[in-house]
Formats: structure tokens, sequence, C-alpha cells
């Protein structure tokens, strides 16, 4: 049986902002690299998975997929505290969605655990007469807020893969790199290390 | 005449008598006229006798004997006799003067009785002239009646008096001119009594020539009256049908519909536009009877009108290109053309061959279902199929009512129909497709009351519960619908198919009793095929949980559209049966119920295999878990779990939820049940089994607090099983009775691979942990059930 634990850290992650600004859109083109005009609003929660390897890491990313609807607020907001690191979208093209990143930042001081990682996401980029927020103003509020920042569209994939190796490389050097050694498998459920390849059914590593 | 009269004869003796009585008046010779009128009677016997010789000579002898005297008496006394002698003398000159007057008399008798003969002879002759004047007369007076009758037999023939005309001809014939036959003109008119009688025939047989002329040119104008009055029937009958339940069956033609249709009786060969005088018809064919001749008009009549058939088709011999007017003038003339004939076979007391006329309408009948045929061969237009399928059933109507057989004619109406069915269910076919295939799976909003209305219009809804109509329309706008487009979309299509169908069916359907089969299975063919099994193949390139839950809720009521069209199908049916209908695509939706259901199943179960990659159990624990507490991974996966059902499958009504809920935590249950049988770990500590129960126990605890009858069951084998493997009491599994109570649903089999592993364990471990009890236990059941 082969090693159960084929990544070296699990990395959570959760993409949150306006309903519309095309986080379901950047995590269908992370994972499986594909892209569909529909927009089907996203209900509740999802999750998909892929293995990264950075810096000789193999890093499982979960990335969670919330309903950018005030409806489902409660329900996304109980998975703000097991994310390590969370990406705040807004839509290029949209002023009010890039207002709300405020209200959704805020909502991450709230709920979300103490020193997780953010980037601010421009999604869309690629619209740009309809563009409406510059990067220059993407920029200034991630420097007020003190988060990293990207544009990026994930209909003609820019800086999509940047944007979620970015986080993930920020989470690695939160969790692997100043922490102990054995610490290697932190946030990744409370199970104990070193007993791998017991009883876990091999599993395909990504969806 | 008096001639014959027989003479007098008189003797000698007499006639001296008599000429005595003369010599007496002699000798009163001076009394002459008295003398003269004595000789009178004595000239007559004389005459009478013809003894005129005789009375001569007895008056010589008289005078001789007389002279003898006178000598006698001249020689004794001559002066006596010279006396004598002149008294003779003046005698002699008296006789001969008498002589003279008889001729005289005689002359003048002959003279007067001449011209009494010739008054006599003129009187006869103008007797004779004046009978034959009256002989003249009367045979003039037959002759003139005869031939005044002739003249008003002309004159009859003039005004088309045909059959009194024939009775006179009779008349004259074997009465009239008899008496007068041995005169030529008689016997030349006689003799032209036959021509007469031909001229008659002739002048008849020319007017129905132009009658029949006539009702050809008006047969189209009958046949369209009469269509078009059986359209105005078939509205009525069908807006009352729609008024009044209680009619609903009754077919056009049928009893019922007659006697409500009988106040709109329609007249098509006598009305405002259209007026056929059968009259010279009727006529021909009376007077062709009076002249014994039927038999020869019914074979010409027969003929000409197989010729006006004939002539009517070949004029339409093909409608190409097809086109309904064209087709509708055709049917208009055939209408017109079998109108008449039903007349006239009505009218004229069989003149007309019954089996001519059928012969007749087959034979037009077979032609209309090949122009029919030919003419839609490869026509795609639903439409002209329509306006063909309700001239030919209007046709059929109207013709059925005349007493035609329309067998044919339905049978055409029949094949119609199946195309029509199949050209509907190709167009239909690609519209379903697409609508399925171009359905993004979510939820359907309305802005607007309007909006909500004509969606709600044209779908069917459940009559009750969540979605039914007033609880759906609570929220207020916008509204998001529980299904996606995909199903208003379709039950619009569904309705216009059916409602195409039955248009179609509209009239005829009466007569065929599988209209209804054959819509049932063309509707079912397009829900199973063009909806359901696209929708199936659809969920094999769908992976968002959210689509598929909306699938699901639209396969429901794609279900309720199914239950709600099978009574539909039951009202709209053609003809009454009793019973339910049933569609198959109901099975088939169920199916595709199923199946997503199940792709939702394993689609969720393939995101908690990720939460199971991080499950790490130490199989070989040597210390028992710190806490009651279950895997941090189980409780992601939970959380996970219970967030789908919650937001995501919010949408799902409760059995699908719980039926999708069940799945995923059967997957659950049967990954964890597969740790223990799977051949590695292929050695487990007590320990180790302790992590696993602890998941377990919670899991199942958490099942319970859901309150779901229908979940309760799904960790049961596991807990019985583990509790069994965990607790002290290892033997009860042998114990029958204890067994049943506690351990109903362990199965030996998967005890015995579960107690291996332990006893493997407890072989290959210095230090399992075990007492010797413990081991003694396992080995124990472990050769008990091996056995």
């Amino acid at each position: 049986m082969p090693p159960n634990q084929s990544y070296d850290m699990l990395a959570k992650m959760l993409l949150i902002g306006d309903s519309g600004v095309g986080k379901s859109c950047l995590l269908l083109r992370f994972c499986d690299d594909a892209w569909t005009p529909s927009f089907i609003t996203t209900i509740g929660i999802d999750f998909k998975i892929r293995t990264i390897e950075l810096e000789g890491k193999r890093i499982k990313l979960q990335i969670w997929d919330t309903a950018g609807q005030e409806r489902f607020r409660t329900i996304t907001t109980a998975y703000y505290r097991g994310a390590m690191g969370i990406l705040l979208v807004y839509d290029v093209t949209d002023e009010r969605s890039f207002n709300n990143i405020r209200t959704w930042h805020s909502n991450v001081e709230q709920h979300a655990s103490e020193g997780v990682n953010k980037i601010l996401i421009g999604n869309k980029c690629d619209w740009s007469d309809k563009k409406v927020i510059t990067e220059q103003q993407g920029q200034e509020l991630a420097e007020e807020l003190g988060l990293r920042y990207l544009e990026t569209s994930a209909k003609t994939n820019i800086n999509v893969e940047e944007a979620f190796f970015a986080l993930a490389r920020d989470i690695k050097a939160r969790l692997i790199d100043s922490a102990p050694a054995d610490s290697g498998r932190a946030g990744a459920g409370g199970a104990s290390v070193g007993l791998g390849g017991q009883g876990a059914q091999e599993k395909s590593g990504c969806c | 005449m008096a001639h014959n009269r027989r003479r007098p004869k008189f003797s000698p003796s007499e006639i001296q008598s008599q000429l005595a009585q003369l010599h007496l008046f002699s000798s009163l010779s001076s009394s002459s006229t008295s003398d003269i009128e004595q000789l009178g009677p004595i000239l007559l016997n004389i005459h009478k006798s013809r003894q005129q010789n005789d009375y001569l000579k007895a008056l010589k002898n008289f005078v001789a004997e007389k002279e003898a005297e006178i000598e006698a008496v001249c020689a004794r006394n001559y002066q006596d006799f010279v006396g004598s002698v002149s008294a003779l003398l003046r005698v002699r000159q008296g006789t001969v003067s008498l002589k003279h007057r008889v001729v005289e008399l005689n002359e003048e008798v002959q003279k007067s009785g001449g011209g009494v003969a010739d008054k006599k002879k003129a009187l006869l002759d103008a007797r004779r002239v004046g009978q034959n004047i009256d002989d003249a007369i009367d045979t003039l007076q037959a002759c003139l009646r005869v031939l005044d009758m002739a003249s008003k037999v002309a004159k009859l023939i003039e005004d088309e008096k045909f059959f009194s005309a024939l009775r006179q001809l009779e008349d004259l014939q074997t009465t009239h001119l008899k008496p007068v036959l041995h005169y030529p003109f008689a016997s030349l008119m006689l003799s032209s009594i036959p021509t007469s009688r031909n001229a008659i025939r002739e002048s008849v047989t020319r007017s129905l020539k132009a009658w029949m002329y006539e009702a050809r040119e008006a047969s189209r104008a009958v046949g369209k009256g009469a269509l078009d009055a059986m359209e105005a029937r078939g509205r009525r009958w069908a807006a009352r049908k729609r008024k009044e339940s209680s009619v609903g069956l009754a077919k056009i033609n049928g009893p019922i519909e007659l006697g409500v249709s009988e106040r709109h009786e329609y007249n098509p060969l006598e009305n405002d536009t259209v007026h056929i005088d059968f009259k010279p018809l009727y006529q021909c064919i009376h007077i062709y009877d009076t002249l014994d001749a039927r038999e020869e008009l019914q074979l010409s009549y027969q003929a000409d009108r197989r010729a006006q058939a004939f002539l009517l088709l070949s004029q339409t011999a093909s409608l190409t290109p097809f086109s309904l007017t064209a087709l509708a003038a055709l049917l208009e003339e055939i209408v017109g053309f079998f109108l008449i004939e039903s007349h006239v076979l009505h009218t004229t007391n069989s003149f007309r061959s019954e089996q001519d006329v059928e012969d007749l309408w087959d034979g037009m009948c077979e032609r209309v279902v090949r122009i029919v045929d030919e003419g839609l061969a490869g026509c795609e237009d639903p439409e002209v199929f329509l306006g063909t399928k309700f001239k030919v059933l209007t046709f059929v109507q109207t013709l059925e009512g005349y007493s035609y057989s329309v067998n044919q004619l339905n049978n055409l109406l029949l094949t119609l129909f199946e195309r029509y069915s199949q050209l509907l269910q190709r167009k239909f076919s690609g519209d379903f497709e697409q609508i399925v295939l171009d359905d993004d799976h979510q939820s359907m909003v309305v802005n607007d009351a309007e909006e909500f209305e004509k969606v709600v219009s044209v779908s069917w809804l459940p009559a009750s519960g969540e979605w039914s109509v007033s609880e759906l329309q609570a929220p207020g706008f916008p509204l998001a619908l529980p299904f996606s487009q995909t199903y208003p979309l379709c039950c619009i299509d569904i309705r216009s198919f059916t409602e195409q169908y039955y248009q179609f069916s509209e009239g005829f359907a009466e007569h065929h009793r599988d209209i209804d089969d054959v819509l049932r299975k063309a509707l079912d063919n397009l829900l199973i095929k063009q909806v359901s099994e696209n929708i199936q193949r659809r969920l094999q390139m769908i992976n968002n949980l959210s689509q598929l839950s909306q699938i699901v809720v639209n396969v429901l009521f794609f279900q309720t559209a199914c239950s709600d069209l099978e009574t539909l199908l039951v009202t709209l049916r053609a003809t009454q049966r009793g019973g339910t209908i049933h569609l198959d695509s109901l099975a088939s939706f169920q199916h595709t119920l199923t199946l997503t259901q199940d792709r939702i199943v394993s689609n969720i179960s393939q995101k908690m295999d990720s939460f199971f990659e991080e499950a790490e159990y130490n199989w070989l624990a040597t210390q028992p878990p710190p806490t009651n507490e279950a895997s941090g991974y189980l409780q992601d996966l939970i959380d996970f779990l219970s967030t789908v059902m919650m937001s995501v499958l919010i949408q799902l009504p409760e059995f699908s939820k719980d039926y999708v809920y069940r799945g995923a935590l059967s997957h659950c249950a049967m990954l964890l049940m597969s740790y223990l049988l799977d051949r590695d770990p292929q050695r487990i500590s007590d320990n180790g089994l302790m992590y696993l129960a602890n998941d377990v126990r919670w899991l199942a605890a958490h099942v319970a607090s859901l309150q779901n009858e229908r979940l309760n069951d799904v960790f049961v084998e596991l807990h019985q099983m583990l509790a069994l493997l965990t607790g002290p009491n290892l033997h009860d599994f042998l114990n029958p009775e204890a067994r049943q109570m506690h351990y109903s649903r362990v199965q030996t089999a998967r005890v015995h691979t579960v107690l291996t592993k332990l006893a493997a364990h407890y072989n290959a471990s210095y230090n399992s942990g075990a007492s010797a009890r413990r081991r003694g236990a396992v080995e124990d059941v472990l050769r008990a059930i091996s056995r």
C-alpha cells in the first residue's frame, strides 16, 4: 500500500467576496483548468482540491468556495475559522463588489483564526472596457488592509495560478517554515502524525 | 215513275163507241169547245193506249161506212149528198184542226212536261249536291279535329309539355286518326307520329344534357356550400361539446348530433347561391318511361355521369404542387357531384343504379387518397397536414351524411394522422432536446406577478404542498421558482404537442380508437427519449451539486407533469373508454430521479473521500483514545455534509434529501467498514479498534440526533459490530438470544475477519495489552464461528 499521505501539508483556503465576482470560476480554473461562460450561483458551500508542489513540498490545497449571497452568510461564516488562507475577491468591473471588500475583510477579522493569510483579488481584469476599478485602487486598498494583491482573470487564465500559489506560499511560510519540524501537519484535523499508511484507503489526491 | 203504268188497251168496240161519241159530238160541231173538251179523254185514251192506228182504222171504217151511207143517201138524195159532202168536208176540216189541236196540245203537254222533268232533274241534282256537301262537311270536321290535335301536339311540344304531347299522340294514333286514315294526310300523319315521339325524346334528351352540363357547372358551388355548412356544423358541435359535457362523446353524424343540428338544416342543392332544378331530369325520365325506353336513358345517363366524373378527375389529375386550395376545389367538385348523385338516387325511384354510384364513389375515393398521398409525400409542414386533414375530414363527414361509405377515406385520415404524428414527433424531438441541453439548471427567477402567471399557466404544478401555486407565490417578487427554465419550456412544448395532436385528431377521432394510444406513445416517447434520457446524458457532465439538485427538482416536476398529463389525456381522449392512461415516462423519470440522486451521492461521496484521505487510525495503538471525541476529519466531513444538506441541497424535498443523506452516510459507513475488512491492516489492536469505535459511536449519536428514522440505521451494523468487538461480552455473539437482541445486524464473516486481525495482533505482538481472558474470548469465538 502506497503511503496514504501523498502530500506534506494540507492547506485550507477560502474564497469570499460578493456574488458574481467569479469565485467559483477562479476555483474551476485553478483546479480543473476549465472555464464556463454560464453564471451558476453557488449555493451554500463547495470545495475543490488541488495538490501543488512548493519548494519540494507537496501541498494539498483544499479550497472552499462560498456563496456570495447574503442568505448563505451564516453557513459560510462557519468555514472562516478552519481556513488558513483567505482570498478576498472583487470584480474590477463592479465597483460595489470592490467597496464591499471592507465588509468582507471585517468579517474575516471577526470570524477567521488569527494570523490567517489573505490576498486581495481583482478578478475579470481581461474585461478592460468595462473595468471601473483600477489596479491602482486595488493596490491602495490592499495596502490599507495589509493584504497581498493581484488582478486576475479566470476567463483568460491571468494570474490565477499566481494568486493561489502566492497564498499557499504564505501559508506554508507561516505554518511550516517558521514552525517546529514535527508540526508539518498542523491544521490537518488534529490527528496525530507518523502512523500514515494505516487504515485510510487510498484516494485520489485531487478532485 | 208514272210511265210505268200499264197502257190501257181498248178493244175495237170500245174505240167504236168512243168514236161514236165523237161522232155525236161532231154533230154538235158548233159548240166546238165542248166537243174538244170531250175529245180530250179520247185523245188521252188514244195516247195512253197508243192505238192511234186502231183509232185511225176505226175512223177510216167509220168514214167508209159513212161514205157508203152518204153515197146511198146521195144516190137517193143527191141533195142530201151534196149537203152531206159539205158536211163531211166540214167534219174533215174539223178533224184536221182537231188533229192539229191534238198535236198542239201534245206539244204543249210535251213542253210543260219537259220543264217539270227538268226541274225534277235539277231538284235531284241539287239534292245530290246537298248530300255531298253534308258529307264533305262531316269529313272535313273529322279531319279538322285530327289536325287540331296534331297542332295541339306541336304546341305542347313547343311548350315542353312533352308528356301531354305524348298522350295526345297516343290518342291520335289509337283513336282519332283511324276514321280518317283513308286520307293521305292522315296516313302521312300516322307515319310521322314516331318522328314526333323521337323529336320529343330528342328534345328532353337535349334538355337533360343541358341540365347535366348545368349540374356539372354548379356542382362545385353545391360542394362548397355543403362543405361550408358541415364546417359550421362541426364548429357549432364542438362549441356545444365544450359547453355541455353530456354530449361530449357524441360524434358528428351521430344521432344526437343530427337531432341537435336539425334546425340548422341546409340544403346544398337549393339555397341562396345554388339552385339546381331537377325537373329536366325527372321530365326526361318520365318521358323515357312513357316511351318505354328507361333503360336506354339509364345507360346514357350513367355513361354521361361517368364521363363527368372522369373529366372532373382529369382536370385535377394530380395536385402538384400540392396546395390546399387545389385540394379544396377538387373536394368541392366531388362533393357536389355526389350530392347530386345522392339526390338523384333518392328521388328517381331506382332510375340510378346504386351499384354504379358506388363504383364511381369508390373510384373517386381511391383517386383522392392517391392525390393526397402523393401530394403530401415529403411535406414537412404540420399546417399543411392539419389543413388537409380538416378538408378531408369535412369531406368525409359531409358525404357520410349521405350514406357514402367512407372507410377508404378514414384510412387515409389515419395514415395522415400517423404521418402527422411522426412529423410532430420529429419537430418536437429537436425542441425538447434543445431545451434540455440549453438548461443552466438554475432555479428560474420571475420578477413580477405577470411573469409568474405566465409560467404558472403553462406549467403543471402539484395541487398542494410547498410547490403549489399559492405556496410558490407567497414570498413575493422577485421570486426564485423551484424548477429551472427547462420545466416550463417543456410544459409549453408538451401542451402544444398535445394540442396540435388533438387539433389534428379532432372530429375523426371517433373512428379510430387507437389514436389516444398513438398520442400516449408519442408523448411517452418524447418524454422518455428527449427529456428524461437527455437529462440522464446531461447528468454525466454536471458536477455541481446545486445543479444536480436542480435536476432532481426538475425531474420531480416532470413526474408531476406526467401524472397531470395522465389525467389530462383521460379528459382529452377522443374515445371514452373507461380506465386510466398510464405514461411509461413516469417510470423513466423515476429512473432519472434515482440516477440523479445517485449522482449527487457519488459526487458528495467523492468529496467525502478527500476527507477520508486525512483519516489516520493507529490500528496498533497501545493506549486507548484519550477522549471520546471523534476524529477531526470525521467532524469536518460531517460538518461539510450537514452544510451541503442544509444549503446546497436545500431545495430537495425531504425524501430526496434523505435519500442523498442516507447514501452519503452509507458511503461513510462503507468506508469505515472497509477499514476493518480490507486486507490491510492485517493486525489490529484492541486499543486501535477503540479509536474507530469512538468515531462510530459519535457518528451513530450524530445520526440519532438528526431524528430521522430513514437515516437511523446507517451505522447500526458498524456500531453493533464495534460494540461487540470492543465490549466485554464477546461470547454473547455465540448466544443466539443475546445476539438477536444486541447484534442482530452483525455478520459472522465480518466478525471473523476482525477477530482474525485481533488474534493476529495478539500473536505477533509480545505486548498486545490484551488480557488472557480477552485473548481467550477472541480465540473461543473465532473458533466457534470458524466451524
